[in-house]
């Protein structure tokens, strides 16, 4: 009887250890599934957003150089013509938020889109530049148009153009 | 059997454990994860926001909005005391929405600084002098002698600063000019050839102050006001909703001047959101 007992006490702890560590598992597996899932989730969001957040710092990087500054050198709309090298910096302005229309123009005709995103280093991204009357139809455009995309940011600015208030819009998108 | 129970009991234990460890991790996560996405949430959208708004108060400088709101307002030089404490700006002057894209909205305020056109009071009418009658000489450029003016109703009492604008007789010789408030003796130094200011400031009580007593000489006085006052404010006429989670304010100083008379720096300020 004693002999019985020990016996039955051996086989039922063996019982509750592997119990024990069958829980212990199925719990490590749910938690180490759930936590691969939520970091792997974040991750993406994080990507996400840290390249939204890149374009929209570089959009308001972009339209604060094209509406304040007016470039490098500060002559770069006449020489563009016979040496395309000539500009370094683009910038569209001859003074605070007043666009230039020679600048405008030499920008519009001058630079290829290429040469565009090699100035402004956003070459993994497209970027459409539009100037609208207050009314929003489109006075003039360069670039190409971000249509169907998801992933766009579009910055506005009031600027004065051809001594009328205007807006410049200057969108950078993927 | 006593073993048994222990043995179940310390299958809970280890349960219990897990459970507890587990909660505690997805708290945690939980916690974190909500953190995370709304610590940045906005930065980036609130500068493109702010920056509207500063370019907006540009335009409406470069346009002369600004200026056709404190005009409209104050009327031309010389002033009148018409200038309301709490003006609204009409949207014909200062049309905001025309610069904004849709689903924008900005109130724009103008306000002085600190020198308000609330008391600025033209001087052309000595009809009630007080007894003994003094000399003095009224026309439509300013009064000249010993007379009494009154103060536009000031909104609070306190010591402020006083501001007398006068007019030098054709021989260009510099007026002089003292006061009276009540019994205290206004001293009042020159600041520049037409204008002066009290060295000290001077008690005014609510209200309309008609206790002030102004001795001019050599020339006559146009015009004062009070400097410290409430701040003379004027704004257009939307209402700011209170459910916004973020709004971009921003403010610019501008000069108002008119026929070349410049009157004072004063502030432009914006509160922009997105509905």
């Amino acid at each position: 009887m004693e002999e019985e007992k020990k016996q039955i006490k051996i086989m039922k702890r063996g019982q509750a250890v592997v119990t024990d560590l069958f829980i212990a598992i199925a719990v490590f597996i749910v938690l180490i599934t759930i936590t691969t899932i939520i970091w792997d989730l974040y991750t993406i969001r994080l990507k996400m957003r840290q390249e939204f957040e890149d374009m929209v710092i570089k959009s308001i990087q972009i339209s604060d150089q094209l509406v304040k500054s007016s470039g490098y050198p500060l002559d770069w709309e006449f020489k563009i013509f016979s040496d395309p090298d000539y500009i370094k910096i683009i910038g569209l302005a001859y003074d605070d938020r007043k666009l230039s229309t020679e600048k405008i123009n030499a920008f519009r005709t001058n630079i290829t889109d290429q040469k565009v995103k090699d100035l402004f280093n956003i070459g993994l991204y497209n970027y459409y530049f539009t100037i609208k009357e207050k009314n929003g139809s489109i006075l003039l455009a360069k670039g190409n148009n971000p249509v169907g995309s998801f992933n766009t940011v579009n910055l506005a600015r009031i600027i004065v153009y051809k001594n009328e208030p205007r807006i410049m819009e200057f969108a950078l998108w993927k | 059997m006593e073993i048994i129970k222990l043995n179940k009991k310390r299958g809970l234990i280890f349960s219990l454990d897990a459970a507890i460890a587990v909660t505690v991790v997805v708290i945690i996560l939980i916690t974190s994860a909500y953190y995370l996405s709304t610590a940045s949430k906005e930065s980036t959208s609130q500068v493109q926001l702010i920056r509207m708004g500063n370019d907006l108060l540009h335009i409406l400088e470069f346009t002369g909005a600004l200026d056709n709101a404190v005009k409209a307002d104050i009327g031309s030089p010389p002033y009148s005391a018409a200038a309301s404490p709490t003006a609204t700006i009409s949207t014909s002057l200062v049309n905001v929405s025309q610069y904004l894209p849709a689903s924008y909205k900005a109130l724009i305020e103008i306000s002085d600084i600190k020198e308000s056109l609330i008391s600025d009071t033209t001087i052309t009418n000595c009809s009630s002098l007080p007894a003994p009658n003094p000399i003095s000489c009224c026309s439509l450029l300013g009064c000249n002698g010993s007379f009494n003016v009154s103060t536009l109703p000031l909104n609070r009492a306190g010591n402020y600063h006083l501001l007398v604008h006068t007019r030098a007789p054709p021989s260009n010789i510099t007026p002089f000019i003292s006061g009276i408030k009540g019994n205290v003796s206004v001293v009042l130094s020159i600041l520049d050839y037409n204008r002066f200011a009290s060295t000290y400031p001077v008690p005014f009580s609510l209200g309309i102050n008609s206790d002030l007593r102004l001795n001019v000489s050599y020339g006559v006085a146009d015009w004062f006001k009070i400097l410290g006052e409430n701040a003379y404010s004027a704004n257009t006429s939307i209402k700011i909703p209170n459910n916004l989670t973020f709004m971009g304010t921003g403010e610019r100083l501008f000069a108002y001047v008119i026929q070349d008379f410049f009157d004072q720096p004063r502030y432009a300020r914006f509160y922009i959101w997105i509905e």
